[in-house]
């Protein structure tokens, strides 16, 4: 790439390794190849960011640290994968129970939640650049389960037992390379991994034949783009202001499109009669939350008084406090009607309610 | 210095070294150190190595290594693996290589319990290989046999090895495993009509017991002998197997019921004892710690290969080759095998996948006939010379063979898998059959 | 049983005490006392350790057929068995290399190496070790310090709900690596004085 194209540089000033959690076939990766090239363009040349797939240099577990220590410059991934660092990425990034999609990326760009996210990636040595709020998990089940209550005793694989365990399901954390074969054999009846076309194209969709949708018990992962605080002192005003502008640029396309897509393939499970998914009613959310404040009071607890966890959940609340009321208030007329009642005509659904 | 040039002085030196008798695991460990601190142009790249430590220690998918291998030397040690086959000799004895064909069943058996290599060519190490040396089979097919047949739990689900491909190539993981099922069962057919064929050729490589020392077991006593000895090691086989099948456990846990029941089976024979109990330990120990240094230090190499762009050089080679299609997969298969001579199997598909698939893809191959393929060739990879995991985990059980000879051992069965390789494109239902009937 | 069956451990003993015999060259003066105290206690030490942390099969063992048990029986599974496992399966191998060495048991390619004289075997080994084995375990155990430091300090935990401390497993990991550069200098010594003397410790 040498200077083809008129007016280029002919070798990068600036040439970075940037590893993502994801896997070359997978829409995130391509389009993280697509913000890559645009960084190429828009700097004319000056800075190339190479691309490299989940696990190239580190695992997903140690590659927010390995970032930090200069194995690569660029990485993104989930930071709950570093919460045995700095436990306050669990409250500032995922959070059980907690706020939808759209709600999280109002905390983060204006409830302070940016502000505590570069407060934890300070210990790592990482400067936090982008950021992009996944879809929600959808849980995939063996069985036709029509409220929490039915699933007490049966074999849960999730990430966050906690809140499992307060219900009386049986939670188990297997690790990712066991839950395909342990749902398939039945040695676990039901788990959470991923958003749906996720799921769906790892055939998980295939072995299990019902799903509840949205998942209760992860909500709103964010996904984070961070670099080396090293490498990144060492880039001008001007190619800082591009790399940032590019990936939030991006991030924005790429958190429409995933919701989209997610829509599209419920649609397809339905429709062809692969899975029936089945929505639960709010009650059980209700009873859920108050079982989770316990869970992050005691973590809070754990933590400490003064640490960024007791913070985090602080200005989440206050978070609430403010927000909240005002969006009850100014809820648009939609919230809370069907998808035909909102938009005027008749649209088919796609999920069951828990009491048909 | 071009990337090309970097990547060639990698496998010069790799390769010198490695003949001149140094250990590889130091070998691939220094050479990472040595050529990260010289191209990477950055001494923070140092931090990958302790990462590549953490990485492995931390992949819960390997803790099925020490417990098959010690679930081995339960068995080895408590003489329920050299009674299994001994009786099966006997019984079976006038069949020629038929302790060589039954090495291949129980291994594909034992394939569908286990998806990592290390770890049943070291079961079969323990279990098959002494009985075959000690009745005076030849040492090319005993350990070839073994290193081949212990390769196809990759093939065979549940592999680790499927299931790692599916999630970097977005396919899905239960078709994979039905197209691996198919593949695998034709590999091991193959290998069964080998070892049986040859042996008829050659009786001196799978010598059958004499007529006079057959006789002198009636069929009543051939009974009791598999009664006594066959049904409960086998039993056991099967129940490791089963548990999985039935939804009873996974993988690692199904490893650990495995040397539970090896105990009991010790215990029944009346040779458990604590002499022998603590020598399994020891020999575990001693096998595992083999097996996992090549393993982290091969993840180490694996990092800097691919830091330094070796996976461009790769893609380079595929430009430029005309637009036949066989001949393009043809090349893309041999630059498999290639990369398979410096990386483990997880760097091979770490660089492979996201390389060929799309161009296969292009081409109109069907991916999961693919999939299979690109396994297919993983297992040509571990058995290709010089570096070959299979040979290496072998040599850590025979230290007297020389290890020029299990190269010439695996050759004949490198042939038996490109001809399976060969009969899948020409048959692509050995393969697809099964996922093609899914849903 | 009549024909005790061919175990390998012996196999590899009988093997290298064979190895040993072959080469022994006769004594022509008896070597500084320090090297050969320095080296036999290496072998004893790596040994030690080595069989130590062998037992820990044991409870890797008695967690995950539990484990099974637990669930498939008794429908009540933990968060933590497959962790504590994972983690005891790290400290397991990782800790065995310096041992595997003491025999010789990592794996090389002996096609070329085998048809060396003894003299030439024992100068490859003078040169490699320096050129390759030391500054790898060098780097690498320099780099599992800094980090071990940094993970107490921090009390670090894995990433899972159930969190337990992660640093125990760095700190085996280092003091593996430690282990194993003694073992390196002990081995490097051993053919320097059989190179040089003539002399078998
Ligand atoms: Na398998
Ligand atoms: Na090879």
């Amino acid at each position: 790439q040498t200077g083809e194209s008129g007016g280029k540089a002919a070798v990068p000033e600036f040439t970075w390794k940037f590893q993502v959690v994801h896997n070359p076939e997978q829409m995130d990766y391509k389009m993280f190849k697509e913000v890559c090239d645009q960084v190429y363009e828009a700097t004319n040349g000056r800075m190339k960011i190479e691309l490299y797939p989940s696990g190239s240099f580190a695992s997903s577990m140690e590659a927010f640290q390995a970032c930090g220590e200069g194995v690569f410059e660029m990485h993104s991934s989930w930071p709950s994968y570093v919460k045995g660092v700095e436990y306050a990425f669990v409250p500032i990034a995922d959070g059980n129970m907690s706020m939808g999609p759209l709600d999280r990326m109002i905390f983060l760009e204006q409830g302070g939640g940016k502000q505590l996210m570069q407060e934890a990636f300070d210990k790592l040595n990482l400067q936090f650049i982008s950021y992009r709020i996944w879809p929600p998990d959808t849980l995939a089940s063996r069985y036709d389960f029509k409220s929490i209550a039915e699933m007490k005793g049966k074999k849960f694989r999730t990430s966050a037992p906690d809140i499992a365990v307060a219900q009386g399901i049986s939670a188990i954390t297997l690790p990712i390379e066991e839950i395909f074969t342990a749902m398939a054999s039945g040695a676990v009846d039901m788990l959470e991994n991923c958003y749906l076309s996720y799921n769906h194209d790892l055939g998980i969709t295939d072995i299990a034949p019902y799903g509840i949708y949205p998942d209760f018990w992860n909500c709103s992962f964010v996904e984070t783009v961070v670099v080396n605080k090293n490498a990144w002192n060492k880039l001008p005003e001007d190619i800082k202001i591009i790399v940032k502008s590019v990936f939030d640029a991006k991030m924005i396309d790429v958190f429409a499109k995933a919701e989209i897509t997610s829509a599209q393939d419920l649609k397809e499970l339905d429709e062809s009669g692969k899975v029936n998914f089945r929505r639960l009613d709010a009650e059980q959310f209700k009873a859920m939350r108050q079982d989770m404040m316990e869970i992050e009071a005691a973590e809070t607890e754990k933590q400490g008084q003064d640490s960024l966890t007791a913070k985090t959940y602080e200005t989440i609340y206050e978070f609430y406090r403010n927000y909240y009321p005002y969006k009850e208030l100014t809820a648009h007329w939609s919230t809370g009607l069907t998808a035909s009642e909102a938009a005027g005509f008749q649209i088919p659904k796609y999920h069951k309610d828990a009491n048909e | 210095m071009s990337t090309t040039t970097i990547v060639i002085i990698m496998m010069v030196v790799f390769i010198s070294i490695l003949l001149l008798g140094h250990p590889l695991s130091w070998i691939l460990g220094g050479l990472g150190v040595i050529f990260g601190v010289f191209f990477w142009g950055d001494l923070n790249v140092l931090n990958i190595f302790t990462r590549a430590v953490y990485k492995v220690v931390t992949t819960s998918s390997y803790v099925c290594i020490p417990l098959f291998i010690f679930m081995g030397a339960l068995l080895e040690k408590s003489g329920s693996a050299d009674k299994l086959f001994d009786s099966l000799y006997i019984v079976f004895g006038r069949l020629k290589g038929g302790l060589a064909l039954a090495t291949v069943v129980i291994s594909a058996l034992m394939g569908a319990a286990t998806g990592i290599i290390g770890a049943s060519i070291s079961i079969m190490a323990m279990l098959a290989l002494p009985t075959m040396l000690k009745h005076r089979y030849e040492e090319k097919l005993a350990c070839g046999t073994v290193m081949a047949a212990g390769s196809l739990g990759t093939l065979i689900p549940p592999s680790v090895i499927l299931v790692i491909y599916g999630s970097l190539s977005n396919l899905s993981i239960a078709k994979l495993f039905a197209g691996g099922m198919g593949a695998g069962i034709c590999l091991a057919a193959i290998y069964s009509i080998y070892v049986v064929v040859l042996s008829y050729i050659k009786p001196s490589y799978g010598p059958p017991i004499s007529k006079e020392e057959s006789q002198k077991y009636s069929a009543g006593q051939k009974a009791a002998m598999i009664l006594v000895s066959v049904v409960p090691t086998l039993s056991l086989i099967l129940l490791v197997l089963g548990s999985i099948l039935l939804g009873a456990a996974t993988p690692n846990e199904a490893s650990a019921l495995g040397c539970v029941g090896a105990m009991i089976i010790a215990i029944m024979y009346k040779n458990f004892n604590w002499k022998m109990f603590k020598e399994s330990c020891f020999s575990t120990m001693k096998t595992t710690s083999m097996i996992m240094w090549i393993i982290v230090c091969a993840t180490m190499f694996t990092s800097i290969f691919i830091g330094l762009g070796g996976d461009k050089v790769i893609a380079d080679m595929v430009v430029g080759v005309g637009e036949n299609k066989w001949v393009i997969l043809s090349v893309i298969l041999v630059l498999l095998v290639a990369m398979g001579m410096l990386l483990d199997s997880y760097g091979v598909l770490l660089i492979g996948v996201p390389l060929f698939t799309p161009i296969v893809y292009s081409l109109g191959f069907d991916p999961i006939w693919f999939g299979i393929i690109f396994t297919l060739m993983i297992q040509v990879s571990v058995l290709s010379p010089p570096v070959a995991y299979a040979v290496f985990y072998m040599k850590g059980f025979v230290p007297h063979i020389p290890i020029g000879k299990l190269y010439w051992a695996v050759i004949p069965f490198m042939a038996m898998q490109i001809i399976c390789i060969i009969l899948c494109c020409i048959f692509p239902d050995i393969i697809m059959f099964l996922p093609n009937r899914m849903q | 049983m009549n024909n005790p069956p061919v175990v390998i451990s012996e196999m590899l003993n009988s093997y290298n005490t064979l190895k040993r015999t072959v080469r022994r060259i006769p004594q022509k003066e008896e070597v500084s006392f320090v090297i050969r105290k320095y080296v036999e206690t290496m072998d004893k030490i790596s040994i030690f350790v080595g069989k130590a942390f062998s037992f820990l099969i044991i409870p890797i063992v008695i967690l995950q057929a539990g484990e099974a048990l637990l669930r498939y029986v008794f429908d009540s599974p933990t968060i933590w068995s497959w962790e504590v496992a994972m983690l005891l399966y790290g400290a397991h191998f990782i800790v065995g290399a310096a041992w595997v060495m003491t025999y010789e048991g990592h794996v090389r390619t002996d096609m070329l190496y085998a048809k060396f004289s003894a003299k030439t075997q024992q100068l490859l080994e003078l040169i490699l070790f320096p050129l390759i084995f030391f500054p790898f375990v060098s780097v690498l155990l320099w780099k599992c310090t800094v980090n071990t430091l940094y993970s107490i300090s921090i009390r670090e935990t894995t990433f899972t709900q159930w969190a337990p401390p992660f640093y125990p497993l760095k700190v085996v990991i280092t003091f593996a690596f430690l282990l194993l550069l003694f073992q390196g200098i002990a081995k490097w010594l051993r053919v320097f004085v059989l190179f040089t003397k003539g002399e078998e410790i």
